[in-house]
């Protein structure tokens, strides 16, 4: 609580907070935004667009109108709105998942190598070093193309969160590896307390904090990668928007149709922003040095 | 050591608690890129000590000496390359922790530092009932009880350790280790980290509870003057192994190692023209690298007495009073 106190009282990281927040509602909300706004992430508007310009949108602006708040699609004349809030549920799901799993794999693999040292150590630490070393976007695109059929959304999660891992277990070992000779750990020993519970019960809690702050800089990066892997065609597949994905499509239209091209980049822009800011500012909140004595 | 001094000893102390002999530690070096071992440095080399019911065993040295790698070693937390510690009729130089696991109730260790030895994640709650929940026990004292004992006031179980001056955090050390009503606690420096006004205040809850519930120590600290405040026998350690042990009184009045005369004459005395008038042995050099210790004694190379015979021969813990041993061959008290 004092952490989300010091955050707070921080005003960037505030707004960071603020915007992190309302990317979330604006995804949750996703079904109740399309529906006041009377629209669908997937029907076709013929209607919007003039096919004697090439299907660019009637109107100013990508063709933004009462109807279609921030305009439609070039062509096909998908409502760009709600493509954009199903996006950041698509996006934001994505970037959590993958964060949860290398977070879940990289503590538990990192706290086990740094607690333990020895073989255990040179095992996992050299996976890790082998993970980081990896060309891991090559292997991403060949992977995914590699496997039709499975949905790109699963498989996402699994590839961003199994080539992530390293960067939490690397952190996580360190901070294990320190706190496991620390004099607390041989007290409980000295108590009889098993391994299980040096681990879970001593060390455990007090890697809550750099966890904390990796997971949330890792958000941003996993939404990045997302949109870069949609982007270049292996990720998320249409009829289900992305972000990346979008932005991909417009491409070919940024000079007659720059709103298309801009809503989705704005959107990308300021969420991968407002997480690193406040990535940065739970790492402040959390420092010692900042904190109490 | 021979027959006689074995037989000696068993009848200065009748079935001691703890009873160590010839407590080895070796450590691997290793050198450069490729951690090619490089030798072993005897951090603890032939260490023989024993600590009597109610008895309370001062182990003093300099830093670096072993000290606390003997406390390390009794309870366990490193395991000995050598050497026997024999424990409630138990060796637990050989035991898995599975089989160690009852046996520590009895055996409880106090640390140097009082912050790092409490988990600044736990409360004071948890940090006690960590204990019982270790051994597997429900709690037959609740926390409030522990922390009465030790002088702190039941509305501290619900804090976190770095809300604690560093005498409390002691005490909140010393009711963890008592928890499960050892017989024997292993103190490693436990006052050295703390005020001088409050190592007196440390001291005396020590004796205290020492006095209520029986308790033998092993009180390890490089301070003379705690030492001869906590302790009934005193053990002096120089580069990894005893080189004299006697009653306290006896040492601090007839020292018989040239190395306990030396730590004895660095004691300031309170009186200014005692102290101005008295003799003092200064050392000179440093201790030698346990890595490479000199041949035969192994404090010759700072002795004031040392001859052909002292770089020779390894000199041996012998007797040469009732309940004073030492290992020199020209001590300073002939028996």
């Amino acid at each position: 609580m004092t952490v989300i106190r010091k955050l707070v009282s921080q005003r960037s990281a505030a707004l960071a907070f603020a915007v992190v927040a309302g990317l979330v509602l604006l995804a949750v909300a996703a079904p109740l935004i399309t529906w006041i706004a009377g629209s669908s992430p997937t029907a076709f508007h013929g209607d919007a667009v003039d096919p004697g310009l090439g299907g660019l949108p009637r109107g100013a602006a990508g063709g933004i109108s009462a109807r279609h708040w921030l305009g439609v699609e070039p062509v096909n004349g998908r409502d760009v709105l709600a493509r954009v809030v199903y996006g950041a549920q698509v996006s934001l799901l994505i970037a959590v998942l993958a964060t949860v799993l290398s977070v879940l794999l990289g503590t538990a693999l990192g706290l086990v190598a740094g607690f333990f040292g020895g073989w255990v150590d040179t095992v996992i630490g050299r996976t890790m070093d082998l993970l980081l070393s990896f060309p891991s976007l090559i292997f991403m695109i060949a992977l995914i193309s590699a496997a039709p059929g499975t949905d790109r959304r699963l498989l996402l999660v699994v590839v961003l969160g199994f080539f992530g891992w390293p960067y939490v277990g690397r952190i996580v070992r360190g901070q294990a590896m320190v706190l496991a000779r620390g004099e607390f750990v041989a007290a409980a020993r000295v108590l009889g307390a098993s391994r299980r519970a040096l681990l879970v019960r001593e060390v455990l809690p007090n890697l809550t904090g750099p966890v904390l702050v990796v997971a949330t800089m890792s958000i941003p990066g996993y939404i990045a990668t997302e949109a870069g892997l949609s982007f270049l065609g292996v990720g998320v597949q249409a009829p289900t928007p992305s972000w990346g994905q979008m932005i991909a499509t417009a491409v070919p239209w940024y000079a007659s149709d720059p709103a298309y091209f801009l809503i989705p980049g704005v959107f990308l822009f300021v969420t991968v922003l407002a997480f690193n800011v406040l990535g940065d500012a739970v790492r402040d909140a959390l420092d010692p040095r900042s904190q109490r004595r | 050591m021979d027959e006689d001094d074995q037989r000696d000893e068993r009848a200065a102390d009748r079935s001691p608690l703890l009873e160590v002999r010839n407590l080895v530690k070796r450590f691997p070096v290793r050198h450069g890129l490729t951690q090619r071992l490089a030798g072993h440095v005897a951090a603890v080399d032939g260490v023989s000590l024993t600590v009597g019911p109610g008895e309370t065993l001062g182990l003093v040295g300099e830093s670096g000496c072993g000290k606390s790698t003997v406390a390390k070693l009794i309870t366990r937390l490193e395991r000995p390359t050598s050497g026997s510690i024999h424990f409630a009729a138990r060796d637990l130089a050989g035991l898995n922790e599975t089989a160690l696991r009852p046996l520590r109730r009895d055996l409880q260790m106090v640390f140097q530092d009082p912050f790092s030895s409490l988990n600044p994640r736990h409360t004071v709650r948890q940090i006690l009932a960590g204990a019982y929940r270790y051994q597997g026990l429900e709690p037959d004292q609740p926390a409030e009880e522990l922390l009465a004992r030790v002088g702190l006031e039941a509305g501290h179980a619900d804090r976190h350790p770095h809300e604690f001056s560093g005498g409390q955090a002691q005490r909140i050390g010393i009711a963890r280790a008592l928890a499960l009503r050892p017989k024997l606690v292993v103190c490693d420096e436990p006052v050295s980290a703390l005020d001088v006004s409050v190592q007196a205040q440390i001291l005396n809850l020590l004796r205290d509870l020492q006095d209520e519930y029986g308790l033998s120590y092993l009180f390890i600290a490089h301070d003379l003057g705690a030492v001869r405040q906590i302790s009934t026998r005193i053990a002096v350690m120089y580069l990894g192994s005893v080189v004299e042990t006697a009653d306290r009184d006896t040492l601090f009045a007839q020292p018989a190692h040239p190395y306990t005369h030396a730590l004895l004459s660095a004691v300031p005395l309170p009186d200014p023209d005692l102290e101005a008038s008295r003799e003092r042995i200064v050392l000179h050099g440093d201790l030698p690298s346990p890595l490479d210790p000199p041949s035969g004694c192994r404090f010759r190379t700072r002795c004031l007495k040392a001859d052909e015979l002292c770089a020779a021969e390894r000199p041996q813990l012998r007797t040469i009073a009732l309940g004073q041993q030492v290992a020199c061959h020209y001590p300073e008290r002939t028996p």
